[in-house]
């Protein structure tokens, strides 16, 4: 009786922690995972007021990602065409 | 008057012939221990995930009777206590499945800082380790569908595997020291 029960709670034992050794880490599952003030959303914590893609909870819904061209990449698209522009120019003093 | 004397005599015959009730015997038992495991639910997400629950630090004990041994009530108080402090606890129904093996359900959640109620189901099985202790190991599986510590409508699930001590300690009498036993 004594060794069935040994080796049944050593069994559970080793099937927890296997579960466990796999499990997904960096989430929160409850609200009381997250600092104080923030909220769990989508398994993110997040500050309160901020859902889980970005968008501030009660403002417009534009998507994050349009406002958030980084300038650089503003400047190459400027400069894209510029260069277009230039080589619209160049081409009829070309064939001149 | 005949009839007065006979009723009489079957009322103070029908006492004195009555044996003495025995007063009913209280068992207490108390039990410690540390349990983990896995915690699962659907965060927000779309999918159910799980990862390791938190760590707790439980202590209770069951109250029963010397005339029906088998069915026992049972108050459970537990302190989850890493990565994150909540208190909480349950009450339970326990059936005893022979001397060394019990199964229970109940209610179960926490309190603070945020509250989760639910339903839990679960086995003890007892280890001799001497004449009043035992070596508690305690499977259960608990859901926990209300509650403000859920970020959404699906429930909490525990599946949790407690390890600890438990005590026989006490056999209480129900009359309180009514006389002589």
């Amino acid at each position: 009786m004594k060794v069935l029960a040994t080796a049944l709670a050593l069994l559970v034992t080793l099937v927890v922690l296997q579960q466990a050794a796999c499990l997904e880490a960096n989430q929160c599952m409850r609200l009381s995972d997250c600092p104080t003030g923030d909220v769990c959303t989508a398994g993110l914590c997040v500050p309160a007021g901020i859902t889980g893609d970005g968008a501030a909870e009660g403002g417009d819904a534009t998507p994050p990602t349009q406002d958030a061209v980084p300038p650089a990449e503003s400047s190459l698209l400027d400069e894209a065409a510029a260069l277009d522009d230039g080589a619209g120019d160049a081409a009829p003093a070309a064939a001149d | 008057m005949t009839r007065g004397i006979v009723t009489i005599t079957t009322a103070v015959a029908a006492i004195a012939l009555t044996s003495p009730a025995f007063a009913q015997t209280l068992l207490l038992s108390g039990e410690v221990g540390l349990a983990s495991g896995v915690e699962g639910g659907d965060p927000g997400t779309g999918s159910t995930t799980f990862r390791r629950a938190r760590t707790r630090f439980e202590a209770g004990g069951d109250l029963r009777s010397d005339e029906d041994r088998v069915d026992a009530f049972a108050l459970r108080a537990f302190a989850e206590i890493e990565p994150h402090v909540s208190v909480g606890g349950e009450l339970r129904y326990v059936r005893y499945i022979g001397q060394h093996f019990t199964g229970f359900a109940g209610f179960t959640g926490t309190l603070a800082p945020h509250t989760l109620f639910g339903g839990v189901v679960g086995v003890q099985g007892f280890i001799p380790l001497g004449k009043t202790l035992s070596l508690l190991i305690e499977p259960s599986f608990s859901a926990l569908p209300f509650g403000s510590d859920l970020p959404t409508d699906q429930p909490l699930l525990w599946g949790l595997l407690c390890v600890g001590i438990r005590g026989d300690f006490l056999a209480a009498s129900a009359a309180n020291e009514e006389g002589p036993k």
